[in-house]
């Protein structure tokens, strides 16, 4: 094995030993609780469902406390009970001495956690677990999870696309967790999980008017087209247009477009400069490949993209299977249809369509509970 | 029957930029797509690596993605400027799409130790090159014979190169699509639209840069006005007036030459609607009275110009268009001022030989040699006197006098300068460019890393008793190592421990009694000679480990995480 410790002491021509380090004191109220640490200083490091991870492992242990640790620069894991913010590692040190366990991924924190003889739970995907994972406490107190990542090998790179990493399914962290808590693994099991899951979106059918402010409105013209029921988002919004055809000028004229995705077979020259007048960024998504290059070609001075709606659905089902016994979903964004809020497009229209899911994929978690 | 096409490879500035190479690239991408002989491919310079640039035909920016490239060139400006021109990823492009001929369109040094790319041997290169001043740059004649076919601009250069032996260079012109640019029947109605009142309205379009001569121009608008003082005369400076630092101060020289601001206009466009205004100048950052967007209206910029319809709109504002200038590749507006139906007043050096005569529907404005002080190039001043007699001989010339010499302009552009013309050269240049037989010449090495004085960390401690170990980064690493300090002090009792980091990592290192002291890291330290010693240099440590070479330098140590010890190390 090719630990990067090995290597170090190889070439040093020395045994491994144990680090020298004293944390630092840092007051702590909480009893009971685990560690936790993601950062994205290295984004392929960075894990997105650590918040799935907790809510499943509360739903057998309430009591137990999650415990963020971190300079106060990594993002806010949104279900922890606490983010605590240290100015100097070894007052992190203290806090994961502290702690019943540490959970996190391939960061020094796990490095701390090891040399303290601290159960680990630790991820890994864009470099190779044996490489770099804990090396001082005794196996039996870690457990590492490394990706699948589809079958290949590690990227080694800092920016990954997929981010491999978020191939590791949140039961898999939380099972391990609640295995060394002593209990038996989760009912849950997920199916799949869009890589814009975490996109927090407000998708607006305009069948009547809705009150939003503040919020990423989507407004969804390729579905109703009906502005009357729109004009007042533009206000105190920033909106997003889906359309597949020409909006009016008095759209146009609105303050607060962020952009305007236009598809169609072929697009209208006249809208084109219509938005071009009006300042407004367009989008042009071609729904017919044997147009692209044609389409590409005049209007050439516009990002002419591809999307055929029957491929997308066709390539999306072949990456996921229903359950037949039913399957739950959910998203962090929400459309607005019939006066009430729905997690999905497929939720918005009766659950009847299951195609809805496959053109809305990216943006959900799919996940079965058994009743065990 | 099939037959197949030739592929091939051009990399220049991307095609949407607002730049001589981007319009150029544009105009020939657009024609050689539709050919059926040729399968195009853009290398698009300026985009990053990796970004759907959504062209008709399979493109790639070359500008780094990596972020350990972008960092590694980050502070060395000839790095960078390389990861500019493409240099780092045309080698992962030209292995992925496996060209037949290389276009390479850019300014000379775009292409420096291109010649030593391992597939520069095995595909047909094509350098398309801008040289705009004498002498000749040595680099342009270092890869003149190392390429297949050398291509320039400007025939001046190719009398050049061929002067110097370089015999087989040809001058391709840059593509203008002068579709978009003709005389108009509402000049009269243009004027009125934007209440230009004046009866000689002289016109520059420029990047406002310092190789074009403004203060020239000024003073011999001047000097015009002077000694023409009936004539209602206006100067329209089509420019970036907001652009100071790389170029001209202009209200700043309005005022030193006692020109009123009112008798220059510029060119204002709004970012919002993208509608244009042409009046006298009164600062950046204005409203827009078309769509009503506040602060939204510059004068324009190489981020936000006209489009091609509204520049020909421009173009016919102006009676005469006239182009001083220090030396330049070609020099689009001239080509582009001719076809919207004006006669072109253009220095007649450089690029300028291949527009400023009569034949070439303009008249040639007379200069004076300097030496460029940082390169010692031949640049042109062009003599304010030449501009205000060329002004005077437009404005008095015959009805029919003008009409000649501007239809000559015209046919000029037509025939020389045309997108159908560029194209169909180049075409000649893909098909029936040959191999050539010489070797490209082994490149120098690298210069002698850098000397650094670290003695002062290192006084209380005899050269023979130091032990560096250098690990810059990270913080998990320096964890580790600390992990190997206690044997390491027991292995060599007689030394003492120098630890070599960054100091975000002290704390990770600095409570270990076994090292001596913890140094901050600098690139000095990754010099083995440096650090041990070499011929009369003694060294700074006795012994230096530099662990981290396996680790972070070079990756070297994976192994897919199956190798084996046959000694215990734990």
């Amino acid at each position: 094995m090719s630990h990067l410790s090995e290597v170090y002491a190889k070439d040093l021509g020395v045994r491994i030993g144990e680090p020298i380090f004293e944390p630092h004191f840092y007051p702590v109220l909480e009893e009971d609780y685990i560690t936790i640490h993601n950062d994205k200083k290295v984004p392929a490091k960075s894990y997105d469902y650590w918040e799935e991870v907790i809510i499943i492992v509360k739903k057998v242990f309430p009591e137990i406390k999650f415990l963020q640790i971190g300079s106060g620069k990594e993002p806010k894991i949104k279900t922890v009970d606490k983010f605590i913010p240290t100015s100097s590692i070894k007052q992190s040190a203290y806090i994961i001495k502290n702690s019943i366990m540490h959970v996190g991924i391939d960061s020094l924190p796990v490095h701390i956690a090891s040399s303290l003889d601290k159960p680990i739970v630790a991820i890994y995907s864009h470099v190779y677990a044996s490489t770099c994972g804990p090396i001082w406490n005794t196996k039996e107190n870690y457990t590492i999870i490394e990706s699948d990542r589809g079958g290949n090998k590690p990227s080694f790179s800092a920016k990954e696309s997929p981010k491999t990493i978020n191939f590791i399914k949140p039961e898999e962290i939380a099972n391990a967790i609640l295995k060394k808590l002593g209990e038996k693994k989760s009912n849950r099991e997920t199916i799949h999980i869009g890589e814009k899951y975490k996109e927090n979106l407000y998708h607006i059918i305009p069948d009547e008017k809705y009150g939003f402010e503040n919020k990423k409105i989507v407004i969804r013209f390729d579905l109703l087209h009906n502005e009357d029921n729109a004009l007042h988002l533009f206000q105190k919004n920033k909106i997003s247009i889906l359309t597949k055809k020409p909006v009016s000028e008095n759209i146009l004229s609105q303050d607060n477009i962020d952009n305007i995705s236009y598809f169609s077979e072929e697009f209208d020259e006249e809208f084109v400069k219509q938005c071009k007048k009006f300042g407004v960024v367009l989008r042009l998504i071609c729904t017919k490949e044997e147009n692209l290059s044609d389409q590409r070609y005049k209007f050439f001075n516009e990002q002419v993209t591809l999307r055929e709606e029957s491929k997308k659905i066709e390539n999306n089902k072949e990456k996921i299977i229903l359950p037949e016994d039913g399957f739950e979903i959910k998203s962090y964004s929400l459309y607005m249809k019939n006066s009430e809020a729905y997690t999905s497009l497929y939720e918005a229209n009766g659950r009847d369509n299951l195609d809805d899911i496959f053109v809305d994929l990216d943006y959900l978690m799919i996940y079965s509970e058994s009743n065990e | 029957m099939s037959h197949s096409k030739i592929k091939v490879l051009v990399q220049s500035n991307y095609c949407r930029m607002v730049t001589g190479f981007g319009k150029n690239m544009k105009n020939i991408l657009l024609a050689l797509h539709k050919d059926p002989d040729i399968e195009v491919i853009e290398a698009a310079n300026g985009v990053p690596y990796g970004r759907d640039i959504c062209t008709p035909w399979e493109s790639y920016g070359t500008y780094p993605s990596d972020q350990k490239i972008l960092k590694a060139v980050e502070k060395n400006p000839s790095k960078k400027r390389a990861a500019q021109y493409g240099f780092y990823n045309i080698d992962s492009i030209v292995e992925k799409c496996k060209p037949d001929v290389f276009l390479g369109i850019e300014d000379i040094w775009a292409f420096k130790e291109y010649e030593n790319k391992a597939w520069w041997s095995e595909v047909k290169t094509i350098i398309w090159t801008t040289l705009d001043s004498l002498p000749i740059l040595d680099h342009a004649l270092e890869v003149e014979p190392k390429c297949d076919q050398m291509l320039v601009w400007a025939s001046f250069a190719e009398e050049a190169m061929k002067d110097l032996g370089h015999k087989t260079v040809a001058t391709v012109h840059g593509a203008v699509d002068y579709s978009h640019f003709q005389p108009l029947d509402n000049r009269n109605e243009l004027r009125n639209l934007h209440a230009v009142d004046s009866d000689f309205v002289i016109g520059y379009v420029f990047k406002n840069q310092l190789r074009k001569s403004v203060p020239n121009l000024l003073e011999g608008f001047k000097k015009f006005k002077e000694k023409n003082p009936e004539v209602s005369t206006k100067l329209l400076l089509h420019t970036d007036w907001g652009e100071k630092s790389m170029g001209w101060d202009i209200p700043r020289y309005l005022k030193e030459k006692g020109l009123d601001n009112g008798e220059v206009l510029a060119t204002y466009v709004c970012h919002k609607c993208d509608d244009y205004f042409v009046q006298p100048y009164s600062g950046e950052d204005k409203d827009c009275s078309s769509c009503g967007g506040k602060k939204c209206v510059k004068t324009k910029n190489s981020g936000k110009g006209v489009g091609e319809k509204e520049l020909n709109e421009i173009y016919n504002l102006m009676n005469v268009y006239c182009h001083p200038f220090t030396s330049g590749g070609q020099e689009l507006p001239i080509q582009e001022a001719k076809a919207a139906g004006l006669i072109t007043l253009v220095t007649d050096y450089s690029c300028g030989t291949d527009s400023a005569y009569e034949h070439q529907g303009g008249l040639p404005l007379a200069w004076n040699e300097y030496r460029e002080p940082s390169t010692q190039f031949i640049k042109a001043t062009t003599c304010p006197d030449s501009i205000c007699e060329r002004l005077e001989e437009v404005y008095n010339m015959s009805e029919s006098s003008k009409s000649k010499l501007i239809k000559t302009g015209i046919e000029y552009v037509k025939e020389k300068f045309s997108v159908q013309n560029t194209v169909s050269q180049l075409k000649h240049f893909i098909k029936n460019v040959e191999k050539r037989n010489e070797k490209p010449e082994e490149t120098k090495k690298e210069s002698e890393a850098k000397k650094i004085k670290i003695e002062d960390f290192l006084k209380d401690v005899p050269l023979e008793e130091r032990i560096a170990v250098v690990l810059p980064r990270s913080a998990g690493d320096v964890l580790i190592a600390n992990s190997l300090m206690e044997n390491l002090q027991s292995l060599y009792p007689d030394k003492k421990i120098f630890f070599v980091t960054q100091p975000e990592f002290y704390d990770l290192i600095n409570d270990n009694p076994f090292v001596h002291k913890v140094i901050p890291y600098s690139e000095s330290f990754e010099s083995i000679f440096t650090l041990e010693g070499i011929g009369g240099h003694k060294g700074l440590f006795d012994i230096a480990f530099l662990p981290h070479c396996m680790t972070q330098k070079t990756y070297s140590y994976h192994h897919n995480g199956k190798d084996k010890n046959q000694f215990k190390l734990r």
